[in-house]
């Protein structure tokens, strides 16, 4: 690919940068440990029903999101509950209900705010399998249909981003 | 090459671009590396694309600031995590952390309201680091002084 494949125009100037002195970092360690190393894609299973999606695992998220179609908030028993479809690459579909934990504020680049519901639901990575908050997003484009944050992630996994597709969902039973 | 353990945030320092110290979120969910400044002006030096780069390194704090000049290898379009997409300056980077250097692309974007002042992507990352999302600064910690000059 060429550097520049559009030219465009730089101003004839001289820089105004000023060179700052530069001060080593302090020393590295390496640990190893038994966590789980996975990759930055993974099949991951939602609920307990063996339904598996792709997740990318996202270190730089606090919490997990997910790709829900038809959100349609109700009222059960006088508690807001939200219900969804989530679809795999194969293009079946799930319905899931869960009740309305709280709601999500997600600061938006045009300025303006954006509210997520927020569930709990189940995923499962290799054997683990865990409860979290995942947040609902309604996104048009989307490479992967789940974002699996750290609040899943961790003390049970570590992740490479060299590696992907390393374990199958393994979680029948819990 | 043994991979080194590190934790979704660290102080790392870029020494090719006078940076000694600064604290990255290391993103597994970003590709691209991006570095948050609050000014880039392109400019030529023999022909060659250049910018001049202003950062302020240590979120919170506008008074400390570095600057750097810094040969444009390209230039790209890039989508940040919420799809929004922007033209970037692509720059080299040398990676710094604790003793393991590395170069690398690091793009730049001057959205100066973002937490962390810099992200380290997968690209950046492959082959070298191990992300473990429950610890924090494992390499490296934010010096107490950091020595710089001014004028």
């Amino acid at each position: 690919m060429t550097a520049f494949a559009r030219p465009f125009r730089f101003p004839q100037a001289v820089s105004a940068c000023v060179l700052a002195a530069f001060v080593g970092m302090a020393s590295a360690q390496t640990k190893t440990d038994a966590r789980h190393v996975i990759g930055w894609v993974e099949k991951v299973g939602v609920t307990q029903r063996n339904f598996v999606l792709d997740g990318k695992m996202d270190t730089g998220a606090d919490n997990s999101s997910l790709h829900a179609l038809q959100q349609e908030v109700f009222e059960r028993e006088g508690a807001p509950w939200v219900r969804f479809q989530v679809q795999n690459p194969e293009g079946q579909t799930l319905s899931i209900e869960q009740p309305v934990v709280k709601t999500a504020r997600i600061k938006r680049h045009d300025g303006g705010m954006e509210q997520r519901w927020v569930i709990q639901l189940g995923l499962c990575i290799g054997r683990q399998y865990k409860v979290v908050d995942v947040n609902l997003v309604s996104r048009d484009r989307y490479t992967y249909p789940l974002l699996v944050g750290r609040s899943f992630l961790q003390r049970d996994f570590i992740v490479d981003s060299s590696l992907r597709y390393t374990v199958e969902p393994a979680c029948d039973g819990k | 090459m043994d991979k080194l353990l590190v934790g979704w945030r660290e102080w790392l320092s870029l020494p090719n671009l006078n940076i000694a110290a600064i604290k990255a979120k290391i993103d597994t969910g970003a590709r691209t590396s991006s570095l948050h400044a609050f000014s880039v002006e392109p400019y030529l030096a023999r022909g060659a694309p250049m910018v001049c780069v202003k950062v302020h390194p240590y979120q919170n704090n506008t008074r400390y600031e570095i600057s750097f000049d810094a040969e444009v290898v390209d230039r790209r379009w890039v989508s940040d995590s919420g799809g929004h997409k922007e033209k970037r300056y692509v720059i080299m980077a040398t990676m710094t952390l604790g003793h393991h250097s590395w170069g690398s692309e690091l793009t730049l974007t001057n959205r100066d309201t973002m937490k962390f002042r810099m992200l380290l992507g997968r690209t950046a990352m492959d082959g070298h680091l191990l992300v473990d999302p429950a610890a924090s600064y494992l390499v490296g910690k934010r010096p107490r002084r950091v020595k710089h000059k001014v004028g």
